[in-house]
């Protein structure tokens, strides 16, 4: 407070001294006469400027003395304009030849772009709106190089995960952090679950939200991706993945009214391919031993290995809906020369492909900014309700892909006599299978409700005592409160309590408050340019959840915890703070040679009182305009050499100094279990996972290398990088026998490394304003190997997260981070099967390296064509060499569901060799060849390892900018896009850009019953007033 | 320009001083505590051992014992035998990271200032280490759950099972002298309504002890008929000595609540079709015209008892209690050694009683028609079979049915045709942990290798 008044003190004393001015107005145009909005006017040599408005005009006070005025815009040629008597200054900006691009960089401070030392990736706001995605994170998906985005599935409010050159860390979030308007923004996929709940909750439930998911896309700006760990010393530890920073919309001078809206249809993408001609039964024969098939009866089976059908339907049309999605966006801004304003509201409602679910989410945004020339105040806030129904997904009896794609074909699942045909007279299940919920059941009679209310806000004062140095304060703040309910009715087959029903409720909240304190000079001492930042950094974050589960309702369709037998209640509060101090400085030199040396050290609280709390990392960048040597700029009209060298530390999370003591839960990976408080009486036993008191810092340490070229006026861009980097003393449960009475220790063993080429292209191949039709390409291709060094003394395989018996996603030294560990078939020495008596292949004891997650390359290519207002552009989006993990593939052709199945007429003999080494020639009947090998009934899990790779059409969009009607309205464009329209990959089950365990998992890659993805059709238009 | 920089500079130095400051005492979690009493552990330690002997350990056992047949899923690869190093993890983790450690712990934290803990942990820590060896074989004793110690206690060796059996007769032979001092300071709190178990009353754990020493004495038949034989009797005799007659026994107990649940009730519940009573085990009974038929099994949805029947209510509703230790248990243990003694009269008896026994402890009743037939054996009548078989029948659900099996291969029993493997498995594999991260693990994976005993 006392820092605060300070400010203002100040504030007043400086505006007092502020002479003589006079006030320079005027219009600044383009080539073509069309108003410049948001063109930089500032005074020569000092900080005071203005931007234009939305009819490019401005109007700036000029202090006395002052002989220049400079205006500049992203993309055109800055220019410098010697001020007359004259008070009014028109100007016709030209496109770029030479252009300063600036880039915002770390804690918001602009940079040019030929002083950065590392890549960095620009995307706009408009091309993430335009993606036609709710989520925001979603649509930076293929949007440059080095971004690898994964959706979780196509449902409302499904995760989607953003990985930025690789992972680079075993426990730690491995997703970069996102920034807007400076203040960190949680992006926590957050999962109900119980602590009695002993498996990977992330195996089943509902598709969890990212909660990036609150941020409306059409306010967005700008947004710019730093990929490495070089901002982390001015954004603290989240940072050494990576930020996404993003940059609101902000109001100009002049009353605007924008409005957008679209109209999407979507429906599913991808289903695995069925054969429809053999109906229930086991071994060609009926369902139960010739048995009538009986609701409820015991020893009904799931498979389809009966006789032909005599009747087929067709429920997968019959499940999957058509889905469809409002938007509305209305935002006014406006203001004059000392404030600006912007509000925007923005609606989405979005039903799902799974009938009864949907997302409906409401933002609000409010910004202002007002000040002097040497005050400035800027602030923003924006509140976000974002609702949704999800329905039950994954390994799970309750899931809807799990009994829906299993259904025998001769079972209609609407075909009960009771309410929609799903259910029978009585109120029970129609199922073809008792333990299986009918996926319409679960769908009506399983819900998952949410609602997030979000706010944040956060306030920055500029002080600018003089024209080389800036102070800054900001302080910001980021909450929410996410309040759930999961009901499983009762007759539900919900594996924790099947029967009785079961319901949740579940509250979290979490609170981050960020301070920033930070001041900037810099100051122009000949043909050296020096700027030095320093400042001061606290963070404080708070989680809390309460849950409550009741079990056994006790009148029927009565929901509330009121109306349940028995409950069990849960909470987790975790509080987490982070402290730093920073401070870069950046030199320029004849603006060719550039260099930044920037450090911090943090303080933060997860460490154990033994160990040392304060870590420093320094990095290092430096780059050379190497095209300022050459004077005949008519091939190379720029050319940047750049390099870098960064560190970024990672405190270990909380709680993880100590060894503590739980309430011990029994599970044997079959039943609910057994657990605390049990007939009365409570117990704690040690925790499996032993604290380490002794903990360090994770250290990222990465070497970064590449250039930026641009040829004929800028018309071919590329940039080319190189990186590499180490990750070590990684957070690791080092695994311990569990003979010694533990599961794990955490410890500081691990090392992993990730080195990779990025490229990114573009090219003007057509002016539209010369030949009249423009045709632009961009391009980017990434590659990213990741090694995982070492473990643990004695250790080389260390389960990431638990997946499922058999299979399971593994750091192994040597194989990249996440790769696939099971059972593997046994081989001789050509590598041929090794066949067993019965004809089938026989599995090595131990489980073994079996597939890479992770792609080899990715690729993103986006042509424009343009024509007189009209628009074309696609996005193709590739993604090559990533396996999946097709469990439900394994499944399915064990039940004899998946259409090669049909193939059941002959016996099949598996290519491989005999234990004497004779070739195997002994037959198998389709059900074992099905079942046995290529299906889940005993196999290996390598069968079900496939290729993921995929080349789609992730976004084409035709869209028409009217010519100009009428003065009062601006710019009107309608549009039509194309999402997901085309796919082509060889994966056999959903559209292979899938995650069971989504973004809030350290995994990926696993296929097991997911919900599928989508395509769409979006219809929409924008006009501004 | 001066008084500029100081004034950025302040705040800044300020900042630093008290950047410590700031994120201190923010370590400690609010969620869980880092000690705890034995009041606390000992329940733990109960509940662990009721999931390690009535639950995956347990219905694995009946199934390779044909008295529940798998049929769905991982139940059909169990059918099959396809039992894997990571399918047997959980169980093994079960005991050793929870079952042994905690009572371990209590035994430690209790000292000899509160000795009946610390004898009901022992019996305990007994219990589970006895559960490990009959699965495993050689396992780590001596040099295990030492591992918050530190590195240097992170590959526990493997202790020769004969070694273990013998440390577990050392552990019950001390828990019994523990739950005899009564003095005030021999016991600064007593155990209470947190041993779930016995509630507090150290005579009944004395006499589970006694009859534990006689399961294990008797466990080393085919090593040594004779010597086991008489050292059995005489843990028997400590046993009857003691009043095991009239003793409760030792019993899993199990509640309504979903978290309290009986397990077999909550697997058949949960994974309905994947293990029904299997034909072998029903032909049997069915035979013997045996009156717990019809509280061993439900029937189908026929109203016959198929392998469409699941376990039935007795061991298989909601709040059943499972046997751990019985009396009935130590009459066919005196059955069995007497005839290796070669005491036939008092293994006739022994039977006979044991038989009895089981049929009122079960059907609530004495069975005169069903005790004729099979309960009045004499020292003419009386074989090995005999005894056996019905042990079979009185100890399904306990994990012992297997282990009987393997020392006197009865019943007879038929492998799975479907199987790869040559015949019915006799131990479980090494755990896959076990094998990645004790360097001094003796990793077996063949399910055919017979443990010491068994040899």
């Amino acid at each position: 407070m006392k820092k605060l008044s300070l400010l203002l003190m100040m504030v007043l004393f400086a505006t007092g001294i502020a002479l003589a001015q006079r006030t320079i107005q005027g219009k600044v145009s383009d080539a073509k006469g069309e108003p410049m909005v948001g063109t930089s006017v500032v005074v020569k040599g000092t900080t005071t400027g203005t931007t234009t408005d939305i009819d490019g005009n401005y109007n700036l006070s000029v202090p006395a003395g002052s002989t220049t005025l400079i205006f500049s815009f992203t993309g055109f040629q800055t220019q410098e304009v010697t001020l007359s008597s004259s008070n009014v200054v028109d100007l016709t900006l030209q496109e770029g030849i030479l252009l300063s691009e600036t880039v915002v960089t770390a804690l918001g401070i602009s940079k040019s772009d030929k002083s950065l030392g590392f890549a960095v990736t620009k995307v706009s706001g408009e091309t993430v709106a335009n993606s036609g995605e709710a989520n925001l994170v979603q649509g930076l998906a293929s949007k440059g190089a080095g971004i690898i985005v994964t959706s979780s599935a196509g449902v409302p409010g499904a995760s989607s995960k953003i990985i930025l050159r690789g992972n680079s860390s075993f426990l730690l979030d491995n997703q970069p952090l996102i920034v807007i308007d400076n203040v960190p923004y949680d992006n926590s996929t957050n999962t109900l679950s119980p602590s009695d709940y002993p498996f990977n909750p992330l195996l089943q439930g509902v598709n969890e939200s990212n909660r990036g998911l609150d941020i409306n896309p059409k306010d967005v700006e700008s947004i710019t991706l730093l990929k490495g760990p070089s901002a982390a010393a001015l954004y603290g530890t989240r940072a050494a993945n990576g930020v996404i920073l993003i940059t609101t919309k902000k109001g100009l001078k002049g009353l605007q009214v924008s409005y957008g809206a679209f109209y999407d249809m979507s429906e599913v993408n991808k289903l695995p391919k069925m054969q429809n001609i053999y109906g229930q039964g086991n071994g060609g024969g009926t369902i139960v031993n010739g048995a009538v098939r009986e609701e409820g009866a015991l020893a009904v089976t799931p498979n389809s290995w009966g006789p032909k059908a005599t009747q087929t339907f067709d429920n997968f049309g019959n499940y999957f809906q058509k889905a469809s999605s409002y938007n509305n966006n209305l935002a006014f801004s406006g203001g004059s020369d000392k404030v600006t304003f912007r509000f925007s509201y923005g609606n989405n409602y979005q039903t799902g492909i799974v009938p009864n679910t949907f997302l409906k989410r409401n933002t609000f945004r409010l910004g202002s900014q007002a000040g002097t020339d040497v005050f400035k105040v800027d602030a923003n806030i924006a509140y976000s309700v974002t609702e949704d129904r999800k329905a039950q997904n994954g390994s799970n009896l309750s899931g809807v892909m799990l009994p829906l794609l299993r259904t025998p074909i001769d079972f209609n699942l609407i075909g009960g006599n009771g309410t929609g045909g799903y259910e029978n007279l009585d109120g029970s299940q129609h199922t073809y299978l008792p333990n299986y919920d009918n996926p319409f059941w679960t769908a009506y009679h399983n819900p998952a409700n949410g609602t997030v209310n979000r706010f944040t806000g956060n306030v920055q004062f500029t002080y600018m005592p003089n024209d080389w140095l800036k102070l800054n304060y900001r302080i910001g703040t980021d909450m929410y409160n996410d309040a759930r309910q999961q009901i499983f009715d009762i007759g539900s087959n919900n594996i924790n309590n099947p029967a009785g029903g079961e319901l949740f409720e579940y509250s979290a909240r979490h609170e981050e408050i960020n301070s920033d304190i930070f001041a900037t000079a810099s100051k122009k001492f000949g043909d050296l340019d020096i700027g030095l930042t320093v400042g001061n950094q606290l963070n404080q974050r708070f989680d809390k959840f309460i849950l409550t589960r009741g079990r056994d309702f006790g009148v029927p369709g009565f929901f509330s915890l009121s109306n349940v037998s028995s409950f069990f209640s849960d909470n987790v509060k975790t509080e987490r703070r982070l402290a730093g101090v920073f401070g870069s400085l950046d030199l320029g030199y004849k603006n060719t040679y550039y260099l930044t040396v920037s450090g911090r050290n943090d303080w933060a609280s997860t460490f154990g009182p033994q160990a040392k709390s304060s870590f420093f990392y320094p990095s290092v960048s430096a780059s050379v305009v190497f095209s300022e040597w050459i004077t005949n700029k008519n091939i190379l009209s720029f050319g940047k050499l750049r390099l870098s060298y960064a560190k970024a530390g990672r405190e270990p999370f909380a709680y993880s100094s100590r060894t503590v003591f739980l309430q011990p839960f029994f599970a044997d990976g079959f039943t609910n279990g057994i657990g605390f408080p049990y007939l009365g009486v409570n117990g704690m036993g040690i925790s499996n996972t032993l604290g380490n008191a002794f903990l360090r810092p994770e250290i990222r340490t990465s070497y970064e290398a590449g250039v930026n070229l641009k040829f004929m006026q800028n018309r071919f861009t590329l940039g080319l990088t190189y990186y590499y980097d180490k990750s070590s003393d990684l957070l690791v449960r080092r695994p311990l026998a569990s003979t010694t009475g533990s599961r794990s220790i955490f410890s500081n063993v691990g090392e992993m490394e990730n080195r990779g080429y990025e490229v990114e292209l573009g090219a003007d191949i057509l002016d539209e304003k010369k030949t009249g039709f423009g045709w632009n390409i961009t391009g980017n291709w990434a590659q990213n190997k990741n090694k995982v060094l070492r473990l643990a003394e004695g250790v080389s395989e260390i389960s990431l997260e638990n997946a499922f018996t058999g299979i399971g996603s593994f750091a192994i030294v040597g194989q990249p981070y996440g790769a696939f560990f099971g059972t593997k078939w046994q081989r001789d020495a050509n590598g041929a099967l090794v066949i067993g008596a019965n004809g089938l292949p026989i599995k090595d004891a131990a489980n073994q390296y079996i597939g890479n997650p992770n792609p080899k390359w990715t690729a993103g290519i986006r042509n424009t064509f343009s024509f007189k207002g009209l628009s074309l552009t696609g996005l193709l989006d590739v993604r090559e060499g990533s396996s999946i993990w097709g469990g439900t593939i394994g499944r399915l052709y064990r039940i004899g569901r998946l259409a090669e199945t049909a193939n059941r007429s002959q016996t099949f003999v598996i290519d491989g060799v005999k234990a004497d080494g004779s070739k195997n020639i002994t037959p198998i009947s389709p059900q074992d060849y099905f079942g046995k090998y290529l299906g889940d009934n005993g196999s290996a899990e390598e069968t079900k390892v496939y290729d993921a790779s995929w080349v789609r059409l992730r976004e084409a969009t035709l869209s028409y900018t009217l010519p100009k009607v009428a003065n009062w309205l601006r710019n009107a464009t309608i549009y039509a896009t194309g999402r997901n329209l085309w796919l082509k990959t060889d994966y056999l089950g959903v559209d292979p850009e899938t995650s069971l365990t989504g973004a809030g998992s350290q995994i990926g890659g696993f296929d097991y019953f997911n919900m599928p993805s989508t395509k769409s059709l979006i219809f929409g238009l924008r006009a501004d007033f | 320009m001066k008084r500029t920089i100081a004034i950025i500079a302040m705040p800044i130095l300020l900042f630093m001083s008290s950047c410590q400051k700031y994120v201190d005492g923010f370590d400690v979690s609010p969620n869980s505590p880092s000690n705890v009493p034995v009041t606390q552990l000992l329940p733990a330690s109960q509940l662990a051992l009721f999931s390690s002997y009535t639950g995956e350990n347990a219905r694995r056992a009946a199934v390779l014992m044909q008295q529940q047949s798998g049929k769905l899923f991982q139940y059909d690869e169990l059918e099959r035998y396809d039992i894997r190093e990571e399918t047997i993890q959980n169980d093994w983790q079960t005991i050793y990271e929870i079952g042994l450690i905690n009572p371990q712990l209590i035994i430690e934290k209790a000292g000899d200032a509160n000795k009946k803990y610390r004898g009901i942990a022992k019996i305990v820590k007994a219990m589970n280490l006895g559960l490990a060896t009959d699965l495993w074989g050689d396992v780590p004793n001596k040099e295990a759950l030492q591992g918050q110690k530190g590195e240097a206690n992170w590959n526990p060796a493997y202790d020769a099972q004969e070694q273990i059996f013998a440390d577990m007769q050392t552990m019950l032979d001390e828990a019994i002298t523990d739950l005899k001092a009564n003095g005030d300071k021999d016991n600064v709190i007593e155990p209470g309504a947190d041993d779930i178990i016995f509630n507090g009353d150290a005579d009944s754990w004395i006499i589970a002890a006694q009859v534990l020493k006689a399961r294990y004495l008797n466990r080393l038949s085919k090593r040594d008929p004779g010597g086991s034989a008489t050292r059995t009797l005489a843990a028997v005799d400590a046993a009857l000595a003691a009043g095991s007659a009239t003793a409760k026994d030792m019993m899993a107990l199990a509640g309504d609540n979903p978290n309290e649940q009986n397990q077999w009730y909550a697997f058949n519940i949960g994974r309905a079709g994947y293990m029904v009573m299997s034909n072998n085990f029903l032909t049997i009974l069915k035979n013997l015209n045996d009156p717990r038929l019809p509280l061993y099994a439900a029937r189908d949805n026929q109203g016959n008892y198929t392998e469409g029947s699941i376990v039935g209510t007795y061991y298989g509703a909601a709040n059943a209690n499972l046997p751990l230790v019985t009396y009935y248990e130590l009459k066919f243990i005196e059955a069995e050694a007497s005839l290796r003694a070669g005491n036939k009269q008092r293994a006739a008896d022994a039977l006979n009683a044991a038989v009895k026994a089981n049929i009122r402890k079960v059907t609530g009743a004495a069975n005169a028609v069903y005790e004729t037939a099979n309960a009045s054996e004499t020292a003419a009548t009386i074989t090995l079979d005999k005894i056996m078989t019905q042990k079979y029948i009185a100890l399904f659900t306990q994990p012992e049915v297997w282990s009987d099996w393997r020392r006197t291969n009865i019943p007879k029993l038929t492998k799975n045709a479907a199987s790869t493997l040559a015949g019915i498995p006799r131990r479980l594999p090494t755990a896959q942990t076990e094998r990645q991260f004790n360097s001094k693990a003796k990793v077996e994976s063949n399910l055919l290798a017979p443990v010491w005993w068994d040899n």
